[in-house]
């Protein structure tokens, strides 16, 4: 166990390649002797789900997304990790945040070396879904555009023109929907949604589109010098990515998603994060 | 008072009659189904463009009209279209912005080539339905295509749906067709099963994005290739204000320079793009990506040029003053030349770090090759764009790093006193030669050791 | 060959280099096309005058003259006055990115402006007369110790010199290469050149000089013919320096 552990300690935070060999032992190890048992879930098939860590999940999140997930001072706050911890008390596991960029989310994920999972407003698409398992959804979204308070612009119809430059997030559903349906527009991508806002600030793109339910609380909160044009009504759905090796895991979620529905707990995090 | 109140009541039911006539009739000119979107996802990353014969996924969007409702609906996929045992369908039926949960299953038809739902319970007017289909190939042609397809209402009445809005195809590249040859073979499904050698170099990425990653390159090439040659001048004019008897220009240059080499290039780009603009300086962000680079290699070029200038025998200067030569001319025509030949090692150098650090500019949205591979990775959630990505960085760094290594030995073997074709007694002639350069030798090799602080400090 | 017309004049001459005196008082008068041969220990200053002579270095007292022109005015223009005084250093300080020919070619293009084709002519014609045309194309660092000095002399020349200084031009060859330099240094004299040389070769002294001066501690000691200075010293340090050279 220490051995194995030692690796997957080298593996995250070795280089690129050499994290392809960690990998292979970090499989190896797994394979072998990485199967915990959850300490409050007795379910037969969750007993079988391998974790980083013995007794933790290791949960990637992109924390640039207020309310889904933000930092506050240097504590990870938000919708999703409470989400995530309430999941964490009910399997009787500790729930250990990272933050990492979101579009390295589903490839750290596939990966398995660094995280468990990760959940950040991650809409369940059938393309990240041959990479990665998703869990059940648990809060439906739409997309909105952004623009500022002062902006010409009045209808999403007018955003597919070429004389419009729109921004979204690097690997984000806003990203895919921009580029499917405002053909004609330029098209920046951002790695961070500060970045993405500040480049809309201060001229570099006309909008962005990002999730609504985080440009309504950006407009009504620190970025009240904008606006959203328009909600575009896509009725996408988060979900929690899971390695693919690993579906005891999934299922364990999954049942503790559906006991959190179950019980109101749920429908308390929304008051609290989002409503 | 009460006669506006009229007014305005009759008005109303007015409205309301003509209201409902055109909905009674509308309808029945238009079917109950209007169709709102139909697009595919590009699946040519470099070019965002949608090719045919290549797997995408495909959206289609409608909304029930009013007074109607719909049982089932089956989209058709234009002929040339193929739909496979990896197609898959999701279905999303929003009232207005709330999405509802409706039980009923898109069914693929491979053969066919449509996908159909039915729903238990009718779609009831003003509900958003929409289809997307992933790994869907569309028709491999050069064009427009549109999907269409029936749908039935409550009442059993099947209907045609409305003609889709086009989605334009373009024809599947050689590239393309490379990756459909190589999804087929047994031997890249092997290597794809293990899982690190398909995370890192699955050969059908590697292929399809190599197209996307050398367009980023080209971009990269193109940043440093204009960048580079703008920061000599800024360098070398900064070199001569820091060697200069002006205390003014001094001071000037060397809050320059300690200022761009003291903080990250990554900061610098971030104020570059997000700080000018709020002060109303609104460039391309290529022309400004260019001065960024420009502007904070300059000041490293200042440093190195300094050094070579001042590693330059003070006999040169005093040869080329004795002679009448003025100063401007002395510099130009003899100490600039000399101190070129001493300072290209470190200048290759400076120019690999100046191309490595063109990736910084992917964090404010410069396409370039970082930012491709990255498209590439976020889509498709496989490193491989990275290695490739890697490749080609490599191609060019490489052979710059051996043509450095090269230079510096060189120049090391003419400060020895090599170079001379007379090996033999001249060494002592050359005595005072030969102990002006050692002195100077020990200069490249200083300045050799700040270019690798530095490159430990940017990294 | 001499005439006594008045090529530099040095009068009262101090140097000194913070609190270190090099030079003190030195007077010295030097007529057109005189050879005149500074002698003296290392460290006596002779160097430093020389050197004052084209204002590489800048005198901190007394006045110097060239054809009648002080220099030693601030606002001379230092420039103008260096196209007329050419200078041997002891390290050649050929510009080793250029060949000979370039070398000697560089100056004139720039200086006088001289045109390509004649700025090459003069430089070939030079480098013949230090007996390198052959050499004309090689690059400094393919070149022995004493061809780059002769080069240097060439280089000298093809500015038309009113005078040429020749701070210890020798000093770095190797024995068997300093025949050469001395040669070229004898037939410029032979020619009427005024020159003013440093140097420790007593033989060319003793055999070319018009004058030799003797100087030490900044100061100049001894200032005659070959024969005065040589044969018939007036101080003892002169002898005693005289004594260790032979």
């Amino acid at each position: 166990m220490k051995i194995s552990k030692k690796i997957l300690a080298v593996g995250s935070c070795a280089a690129l390649l050499c994290g392809c060999l960690a990998l292979t032992a970090c499989g190896g190890g797994n394979a072998d002797n990485g199967a915990q048992k959850p300490a409050a879930n007795d379910t037969p098939k969750a007993a079988d789900y391998k974790l980083l860590t013995e007794g933790t999940i290791t949960v990637a999140t992109s924390a640039d997304y207020p309310p889904m997930e933000y930092m506050d001072g240097d504590e990870i706050k938000g919708f999703d990790p409470a989400l995530m911890q309430e999941i964490g008390d009910r399997l009787g596991l500790k729930i250990e945040l990272k933050n990492q960029a979101f579009d390295s989310l589903v490839t750290a994920v596939a990966g398995g070396s660094s995280c468990d999972v990760a959940i950040s407003a991650i809409t369940i698409d059938d393309e990240r879904a041959e990479q990665v398992d998703f869990s059940e959804s648990y809060y439906d979204s739409n997309l909105a555009i952004v623009v500022m308070a002062d902006s010409k612009f009045e209808k999403k119809g007018e955003m597919n023109s070429d004389e419009v430059a729109v921004g979204a997030q690097s690997g984000s559903s806003g990203e895919a929907w921009a580029k499917e349906n405002l053909k004609k527009a330029g098209y920046t991508p951002y790695q961070e949604t500060p970045d993405l806002l500040q480049a809309l600030r201060t001229g570099k793109i006309d909008c962005a589109v990002y999730d609504d339910p985080v440009a309504q609380a950006h407009v009504a909160g620190e970025y009240k010098d904008m606006r959203i044009l328009d909600v575009i009504p896509t009725g996408e759905q988060y979900g929690i990515i899971v390695n693919k090796d690993n579906a005891a895991l999934t299922e364990a979620i999954n049942g503790a998603l559906k006991e959190i529905k179950d019980d109101g707990t749920y429908a308390k995090l929304v008051k609290k994060y989002l409503a | 008072m009460a006669d506006s109140l009229k007014d305005v009541l009759k008005r109303m039911l007015l409205t309301a009659l003509s209201l409902s006539l055109v909905i009674t009739f509308v309808p029945m000119l238009a079917g109950a189904l209007t169709q709102d979107v139909t697009t595919a996802k590009g699946n040519e990353t470099s070019t965002g463009n949608v090719l045919g014969g290549m797997p995408t996924r495909v959206t289609w969007e409608s909304v029930v009209d009013k007074g109607e409702s719909v049982k089932s609906i089956t989209v058709q996929f234009p002929e040339g279209s193929d739909l496979t045992s990896e197609t898959t369908a999701r279905l999303t039926v929003l009232n207005g912005v709330e999405r509802l949960e409706v039980d009923a299953e898109p069914v693929i038809d491979t053969e066919g080539e449509n996908v159909t739902v039915d729903f238990a319970q009718p779609l009831e007017a003003g509900l958003r339905v929409r289809i997307e289909t992933y790994n869907a190939c569309l028709p491999n042609v050069s064009g427009e295509v549109t999907l269409s397809g029936t749908y039935t209402r409550d009442n059993g009445e099947v209907e045609q749906l409305p003609e889709s809005p086009s989605i334009e195809v373009t024809q599947a590249s050689l590239a393309q067709k490379i990756v459909s040859w190589m999804d087929e073979q047994p031997f890249i499904e092997a290597w794809n099963s293990v899982t690190v050698l398909r995370l890192f170099l699955e050969p059908q990425l590697i292929v399809s994005s190599i197209p996307t990653v050398f367009t980023g390159w080209l971009i990269s090439l193109a940043l440093v290739l204009v960048g580079f040659p703008l920061a000599i001048p800024i360098g070398l004019a900064s070199a001569f204000m820091k060697i200069s008897r002006s205390r003014v220009m001094h001071v000037l240059a060397a809050i320059y320079t300690g200022v761009v080499r003291g903080t990250p290039l990554f900061l610098q780009i971030y104020i570059a793009f997000f700080g000018l603009p709020l002060m109303g300086i609104n460039l391309n962000e290529y022309l400004l990506a260019v001065l960024v680079m420009a502007f904070n290699s300059g000041a490293y070029m200042c440093e190195i040029l300094r050094a070579g200038i001042q590693s330059i025998p003070k006999g040169q200067f005093e040869a080329s003053r004795s002679l009448g030569m003025t100063q401007a001319q002395t510099m130009f025509s003899v100490i600039i030349p000399q101190t070129i030949r001493r300072v290209i090692p470190t200048m290759t150098s400076e120019f690999i770090l100046l191309y490595k650090d063109t990736s910084l500019l992917a964090a404010v949205g410069v396409m370039e090759l970082m930012l491709y591979s990255r498209s590439v990775v976020a889509l498709t959630g496989n490193m491989t764009p990275y290695i490739v990505a890697a490749f080609f960085y490599l191609i060019v760094t490489l052979p710059l790093i051996r043509v450095v290594t090269m230079l510096e030995d060189r120049l090391a073997l003419a400060d020895n006193g090599g170079g001379a074709p007379k090996p033999k007694a001249k060494r002592k002639g050359l005595f005072g030669g030969a102990k002006k350069k050692a002195a100077v030798a020990a200069e490249p090799a200083a300045e050799g050791q700040s270019a690798e602080e530095k490159g430990a400090d940017r990294d | 060959m001499t005439s006594s017309e008045s090529m530099v004049s040095i009068q009262h001459l101090h140097k000194a280099f913070g609190d270190n005196v090099v030079l003190k008082d030195v007077n010295i008068e030097i007529k057109k096309g005189e050879v005149v041969v500074v002698l003296g220990p290392s460290g006596s200053g002779k160097s430093t005058m020389l050197r004052c002579i084209n204002l590489l270095e800048k005198p901190t007292g007394g006045h110097i003259f060239i054809e009648g022109k002080e220099i030693t005015d601030p606002k001379v223009n230092v420039d103008k006055l260096r196209e007329h005084v050419g200078m041997v250093f002891q390290q050649f300080n050929l510009f080793p990115h250029l060949s000979a020919k370039k070398n000697v070619m560089l100056a004139q293009r720039k200086v006088l402006k001289r045109s390509k084709e004649e700025a090459e002519r003069i430089a070939l014609e030079q480098l013949e007369r230090v007996g390198l045309a052959e050499r004309a194309d090689y690059m400094p660092s393919q070149l022995s110790g004493g061809q780059q000095q002769r080069v240097a002399i060439a280089r000298a020349l093809a500015m038309n010199p009113h005078v040429m200084l020749f701070d210890e031009a020798t000093s770095a060859l190797d024995p068997e290469l300093v025949r050469g330099v001395l040669d070229v240094m004898r037939s410029l004299a032979e020619a009427g050149m005024t020159m003013v040389v440093v140097t420790h070769e007593m033989g060319f002294a003793r055999e070319v000089a018009d004058r030799v001066i003797f100087m030490e501690g900044g100061v100049v000691v001894e200032d005659g013919t070959p024969e005065q200075v040589f044969d018939h010293p007036k101080s003892e340090r002169t002898k005693d320096f005289l004594g260790h050279i032979k």
